[in-house]
């Protein structure tokens, strides 16, 4: 029983980190809580001595989410289906965002949203959990140099994206 | 802080150069500053999303409205049942006619069809013959 709680620990501080990223890369809700729940399974069934073979728990279960969510996303635009399914809670959630007070941070949301997935990857792992350049390159397998370039980028693209809506509202 | 500061530190974050410890200097000054010169605004809404965004968990559980729910539907479900079979007369003791009715044809039924059967057996006596006429038959083949 000792093993089984030391999983759980662990589990307990990952399982939010895991889920904000399938939600920054899924989108909805419901399929980041399945993909959590997916992850957080695999992890399990990998058993104890291989789980403390890894360096860092941390560091590769978000790469597993990572690849997990780019697989879905992957299956999802072959089907053609489940992409409706997205767009439409985004609307929902807009309409809802539109009536909260902090309106703005919502479109800060959507604008990140709205990024290839690729994109919006390297700004959950550096921004909200603030990883390191060197984690969020071995996380997405890319030299460190190239993660700079890429996020510096990003970062300008929102920041005009961003200021061209608020010119549009004025 | 020096807005000088901030001012390199912005464009070096748009680069992609600064470190994490700088990255946090920006956030926290960005939510505790008002006033901010119109210019910074944006990055205002951005970090301040970003330390919104750290701190989404996993949902746990949603289900407490449906427990709540559960009650209120069995007795609407029970209501819809006793009135429907209000209307389709399960209730109604005026079926005694019906039944009193339906004795007195079974009655009829039952005389009718014990004259039909001791009529058969009239009929029945008479076969008994038959077996006569296979003995007879079985000697006559000898």
């Amino acid at each position: 029983m000792t093993v089984d709680n030391s999983f759980i620990n662990q589990i307990q501080d990952l399982r939010d980190k895991i889920y904000r990223i399938a939600k920054r890369l899924l989108i909805s809700t419901e399929e980041a809580e399945d993909a959590t729940q997916d992850v957080i399974v695999k992890l399990w069934q990998m058993g104890e001595s291989k789980r403390s073979d890894f360096k860092s728990m941390e560091a590769y279960s978000v790469t597993m989410t990572k690849n997990y969510c780019l697989d879905r996303l992957k299956s999802k635009q072959a089907q053609n289906v489940a992409l409706e399914d997205s767009n439409f809670e985004n609307a929902t959630d807009f309409l809802q965002n539109k009536i909260e007070l902090r309106d703005e941070l919502k479109w800060v949301e959507q604008l990140i949203d709205q990024l290839p997935e690729k994109e919006r990857i390297l700004i959950q792992l550096r921004e909200i959990e603030q990883y390191e350049f060197e984690e969020i390159a071995s996380i997405l397998n890319l030299p460190e140099g190239t993660v700079r370039v890429y996020l510096s980028r990003i970062r300008k693209k929102l920041r005009k994206q961003f200021l061209e809506i608020q010119n549009y509202g004025n | 802080m020096e807005t000088n500061k901030i001012e390199t530190l912005l464009k070096k974050y748009l680069e992609g150069e600064t470190t994490l410890k700088e990255e946090t200097l920006l956030k926290v000054y960005f939510s505790e500053t008002e006033n901010l010169p119109e210019e910074w605004k944006s990055y205002q809404q951005f970090f301040s999303f970003y330390q919104e965004a750290k701190n989404e968990s996993y949902p746990i559980q949603k289900k407490k409205t449906k427990t709540l729910l559960q009650p209120i539907l069995l007795v609407a479900a029970s209501l819809a049942i006793l009135f429907t079979m209000q209307l389709s007369g399960f209730f109604n003791s005026s079926n005694s006619y019906d039944q009193i009715e339906a004795e007195n044809v079974f009655k009829e039924f039952q005389v009718q069809m014990k004259s039909v059967s001791s009529h058969l057996n009239n009929g029945s006596q008479n076969l008994a013959y038959l077996a006569y006429w296979n003995t007879t038959a079985e000697k006559l083949i000898k």
